[in-house]
């Protein structure tokens, strides 16, 4: 049988499924799972798919999580200095596929294949003091110790979510994003981008926020309008009355209009999930974090929240997913405060803590995800992997409260947006930054910023949606001595600062 | 000889965490509002324990309050079961619960500083409370339409009278009443005639009478709190009108909505006359539902909203060794916490407890047997008075089990004292500067809790020190209990495999300094009580988070100034918790809405 759409032969999908990996979706492939593709022009309309997750502290050494193995045969000047970049290259130690100590997994999970869709990236700074924070995706003002030096903004996947150039058709979506933790962040009316940015959080039954049920009710004579209808001309009533409000209470009446609005264009979604079943979880998922083993909170993720994300994707009717994941610590040092763990990264055992965290989310979760996608193939030799940007990083970079050389892991290519397979390095290696007495020093590089503009750009957003401060990258920018006490640090992030708006080069296709 | 090998590992963390800090910002003792920026070595500016009135200048109220989720399901619960029979009711509500379960709860915001905050503080709207809303109010119209039976309890004999020619008059009456409820006030005749066309035919329908009924239960009146008032009495803020006062009062006291005889007050008016007020808020604050309220304010005031699992360290070496035969439960940080919170709901609602009872208390509240074991009482069945310490050392809130274990397998004299100076006196702690974490001094492995925080932040000369000056003597005072808040003498030190390294005797002299000009040393944490209760600053610390709690936001040292002041010279003039509540809830600021713009539509 062949796909409606792409005419691609589908017999024995089901069985390739099962085969790969031990795969453990319950979703048998139907046509009828396709998304629907807007017949527009152009070379490539149809959908992408953006995951972003973060695991908090980080802390790792450079040397401990940064491929080890890449060897570095391609050069450019950019930004005023030299960059560099070489494939991604696994050592294969006892059945283990090693770039290093965290970016390691079975050989047969991570077969060269997906090694070929996936990239690191070194040298994404951001360069204000933010400590703890919330800025993995965007939202750089939101931190503790950044004594209200940035503004808040949001994240970069709710402006991928009510931009009309990342959801060109609305009619499959049934939730624009569905946001698991607290790291995810918009206007409190989206749809007129205003208000204050708040928290966007999503904390009911994902699965069935995404599912959508065969219609098979029988109408019996005209159908009564929506209750939803109903309760958006009362809110309408109430906003529009000649009562005293004031303007803040009509703003709060607005944003909750805006959701009903919402709500109305779902109710009239047509999708199909076909035969689609909820991913089979123990009760004990359900009771929500639980503070013990690390590899108890790896499976939860893989149960409730990736193979929710593969459902909604091959549903079509939802393309946006955010994540704060736990620590996945090993053992019972998943239950405890890891934070100390992070602020002590230079004791061995605690380090080792630290990678072995981090190691698990790359091998149990990250890369459980990319290999589930890309399973599945969408249509002219591409697979639902292809379609998508997996984009992972921690909260700080190589020590605690340390911002500079965020990790960046990521998979997939958004529709060939970007080159795969590689290790990048944009940052300038002559240059330490000169803070924290904790070897390795960090080295100075691009901006955070610009990561963030180029996966905006990746989903078709364009600058002019996202580039609030008209400095071409993503977010409020502010370059303090804070995190180094030498040289001067303006001066070294000058370059930086003037290509922030451009084309990532080795990155993106064509940069 | 001592070993040199590292440092201590959770001190460090703590001085990064947010609970240290060594940084000053620079207060405007006239707004209350923080200015200025960090500077390193700066002390710490400790918060007023007075405030100025200016009756002229009011801090604005949220726009549009949205209820939180429990107060919005004890809303439709309570249109069930005053619409019907108590069996039919019953069986109503439980078809609701998964609907009820659905909506998603507020989550603790923080209103001041990085630390504690309150669910009513959390405002931000998202898709999923609309969408639940509209789930439960579709739940609630078919639940209710569900059976001839539950109709007729509704609309009354009208509705199965057979006399078609009642029928208009039936649902008018019904959409009266009920709507009565729901929306808090009477409704106007164009918001009956707008429900009257939502139900849109003819007869009694119950399809129909289900989409009335859901439209109420998802009306921004129910949701939300609408307060337009009676009448401006300034350019920025107007004096509620009854069924707003109405409102607004069981929502604080009962966490609920007005029940018949506060309605009553509401529409003959008499509850804008003072004696009568006055009355309802001693009735309503006499009722049980009082407790719901009063437990989430202490709950939420002393940072213990989901407290982390003591019983998750049990196979950690230096935790086991700590322990001994002590077998901590599932569930023991919750029953810590509980004792605390019923501790504070005893001194509040059941006697005419004071500052001084609250802070100083020799009583144990512990209902489990472990707590009740830890304090070396019996448990306490929750009518009785409680039962005494018997050691004197455990008098006062510092020492309660609660607020003295911590999230890991070693006291904690840093967090401990950060919970104490934020959280119990409300005098604010910036954050730690970027250079917190550099060039740190190498510790010896069996120094003890205190030694190891003395020695990273009491240095002199160091960006630290001006910070934990104010801090970690606080902390100190309790390290005569242990991670599991049993009394010790001694405190043994363990080596990371378990290991036995010392075992000194505890020592729990400080300066606590709870008002900055008290330079008085304790030898521990109950000694200090009075002096803690006498510094003024627990009676402003309640007056502000009760503050917080109620109105979600931060408060404003001069903008508050009024209704600060009168709840804080209640309590430090002798008066209860009870009478500080009664205060806030009496005072013309509560009894008033203010807007931060001016109003549209005039």
């Amino acid at each position: 049988m062949k796909s409606q759409r792409t005419g691609v032969e589908l017999r024995g999908r089901r069985a390739f499924l099962r085969g790969v990996g031990g795969a453990t979706l319950a979703l048998p492939f139907l046509p009828s799972l396709l998304p629907r593709v807007a017949a527009d022009a152009g070379p490539d309309t149809g959908p992408r798919f953006f995951i972003a997750m973060q695991n908090q502290q980080g802390a790792v050494f450079e040397t401990r999580r940064v491929p080890q193995t890449t060897i570095f045969d391609e050069q450019r000047t950019y930004a005023e200095r030299t960059i560099h970049r070489g494939r991604l290259n696994a050592d294969l130690r006892d059945g283990r596929a090693f770039l290093s100590d965290v970016l390691q997994a079975d050989a047969g999970t991570l077969t060269p294949s997906l090694l070929d869709k996936l990239n690191y990236l070194q040298g994404f700074d951001i360069p204000t003091y933010i400590g703890h924070n919330a800025a993995a995706f965007g939202n750089l003002g939101n931190n503790h110790q950044g004594g209200g030096k940035l503004d808040e903004t949001p994240s970069i996947d709710q402006l991928m979510a009510w931009s009309p150039s990342f959801y060109r058709d609305l009619s499959t979506i049934k939730e624009r994003s569905i946001n698991w933790g607290h790291l995810a962040y918009g206007f409190s009316n989206p749809a007129s981008r205003s208000g204050a940015v708040q928290k966007v959080r999503f904390s009911g039954n994902a699965f069935n926020a995404i599912y959508v049920e065969p219609d098979d009710v029988t109408r019996e004579g005209p159908a009564r309008p929506l209750l939803v209808d109903r309760v958006l001309e009362n809110y309408r009533r109430l906003r529009d009355s000649d009562q005293r409000l004031s303007a803040g209470d009509r703003r709060r009446l607005d944003a909750h209009m805006e959701r009903l609005f919402e709500l109305q264009r779902r109710s009239a979604v047509v999708a199909s999930c076909g035969d689609v079943s909820e991913p089979a979880r123990t009760d004990s998922f359900q009771r929500g974090r639980s503070n013990l083993d690390g590899s108890f909170q790896a499976e939860r993720h893989q149960k409730i929240h990736m193979e929710t994300i593969v459902a909604g994707i091959l549903c079509g009717t939802c393309r946006l997913w955010t994540i704060g994941l736990d620590n996945c610590a090993p053992g019972q040092m998943a239950g405890r405060d890891f934070h100390h763990r992070a602020h002590n990264n230079d004791i061995p055992e605690h380090q080792q803590d630290l990678v072995d965290a981090n190691q698990t989310i790359f091998e149990e979760v990250f890369l459980h995800l990319a290999k589930e996608l890309d399973a599945i193939e969408y249509g002219d030799g591409a697979t639902y992997l292809d379609r998508s940007l997996i984009f992972w990083t921690n909260e700080n970079s190589h020590n605690a409260h340390h911002n500079i050389d965020m990790p960046v892991v990521t998979a997939g290519s958004a529709c060939g947006h970007f080159e795969t397979g590689y290790h990048v390095d944009y940052r300038i290696r002559e240059l330490d930054t000169g803070s924290w007495s904790r070897a390795p020093r960090a080295k100075l590089g691009l901006f955070y910023h610009q990561l963030l503009a180029n996966m905006l750009d990746a989903m078709g957003v364009p600058k002019a949606e996202y580039d609030l401060y008209g400095h071409g990258g993503y977010g409020d920018l502010l370059i303090d001595d804070t995190q180094r006490g030498d040289a001067d640090y303006r001066r070294d992030y000058a370059a930086a600062e003037r290509v922030m708006g451009q084309a990532l080069p080795f990155w993106v296709r064509g940069a | 000889m001592r070993s040199w090998r590292r440092r201590a590992p959770w001190t460090i963390g703590l001085l990064a965490s947010g609970f240290a800090a060594c940084t000053g910002v620079i207060e405007d003792p006239t707004s209350g509002v923080a200015t200025g920026g960090p500077s390193a070595g700066t002390p710490p500016v400790p918060a007023s324990i007075d405030f100025r009135c200016d009756p002229a200048d009011r801090a604005p109220d949220l726009a549009l309050v949205r209820l939180t989720g429990s107060q919005l399901t004890r809303a439709v619960s309570a249109l069930v079961v005053e619409s019907l029979p108590a069996g039919m009711a019953s069986e109503v509500l439980g078809e609701l619960q998964a609907a009820f379960e659905a909506y998603p709860e507020a989550e603790v915001a923080v209103t001041n500083g990085s630390h504690g905050g309150f669910r009513r503080a959390d405002q931000a709207l998202q898709g999923e409370h609309v969408s639940a809303s509209i789930a439960m109010a579709q739940a609630l119209g078919q639940a209710l339409t569900r059976t001839p039976a539950r109709i007729v309890a509704l609309l009354g004999g009208c509705a199965t009278d057979g006399d078609a020619g009642n029928d208009g008059a039936c649902l008018r009456d019904f959409i009266a009443r009920f709507g009565r409820l729901a929306e808090r006030a009477p409704l106007d005749p164009a918001d009956v005639e707008f429900y009257e066309g939502v139900y849109g035919v003819e007869g009694i329908v119950p399809e129909a009478l289900a989409d009335v009924i859901g439209t109420f239960a998802a009306s921004p009146r129910l949701h939300y709190l609408v307060e337009t008032g009676d009448e401006e009495t300034a350019a920025d803020r107007v004096s509620l009108a009854p069924h707003e006062l109405a409102a607004r009062l069981a929502l604080q006291l009962w966490d609920g909505v007005p029940d018949a005889e506060l309605r009553a007050a509401a529409d003959d008016g008499s509850l804008l006359t003072g004696e009568v007020y006055r009355a309802q808020v001693r009735r309503l604050l006499d009722d049980p539902r009082a407790e719901t309220p009063v437990r989430r304010f202490y709950e939420e005031w002393f940072w213990l909203t989901d407290p982390p699992s003591i019983a998750a360290f049990k196979g950690d070496p230096v935790f086991d060794a700590v322990r001994g035969d002590f077998d901590p439960g599932d569930t023991l940080h919750l029953e810590m916490r509980d004792e605390v919170i019923d501790m504070a709901v005893y001194y509040t609602l059941q006697v005419e407890g004071g500052i001084a009872e609250l802070y100083g208390s020799d009583r144990s509240f512990a209902r489990s047997p472990q707590v009740a074991a830890i304090y070396g009482v019996e448990p306490w069945d929750g009518v009785s008075e409680p039962p005494a310490f018997e050691d004197p050392a455990r008098r006062g809130i510092l020492t309660r089990a609660a607020f003295v274990v911590g999230n890991s397998n070693i006291t904690h004299p840093i967090l401990k004292g950060v919970h104490a100076r934020i959280g119990l006196l409300c005098d604010p702690i910036p954050d730690p500067p970027p250079s917190s974490m550099e060039n740190l001094p190498m510790l010896s492995v069996d120094l003890t809790a205190r030694e190891q925080a003395e020695q990273l932040t009491e240095v002199e000369g160091s960006e630290c020190v001006q910070c934990h000056t104010a801090i970690n003597p606080i902390g100190m005072l309790t390290e005569n209990f242990d991670i599991l808040g049993r009394f010790r003498e001694t405190e043994p030190v363990f080596a990371s495999d378990g290991t036995l390294l010392v075992e000194p005797p505890v020592y729990t002299v400080a300066t606590p300094r709870f008002h900055q000009t008290d330079t008085r040393e304790f030898e521990h944490a109950a000694q200090a009580v009075d002096a803690l209760v006498e510094s003024g600053k627990p009676a402003a610390c309640f007056a502000r988070t009760y503050l917080r709690f109620s109105f979600g936001r931060a408060e404003d040292e001069r903008r508050d100034g009024c209704v600060l002041q009168e709840m804080n010279e209640a309590l430090r003039s002798g008066g209860s918790l009870r009478t500080a509540i009664e205060t806030f809830v009496t005072s013309s600021r509560f009894r008033e809405r203010v807007v931060a713009e001016p109003t549209e539509g005039e």
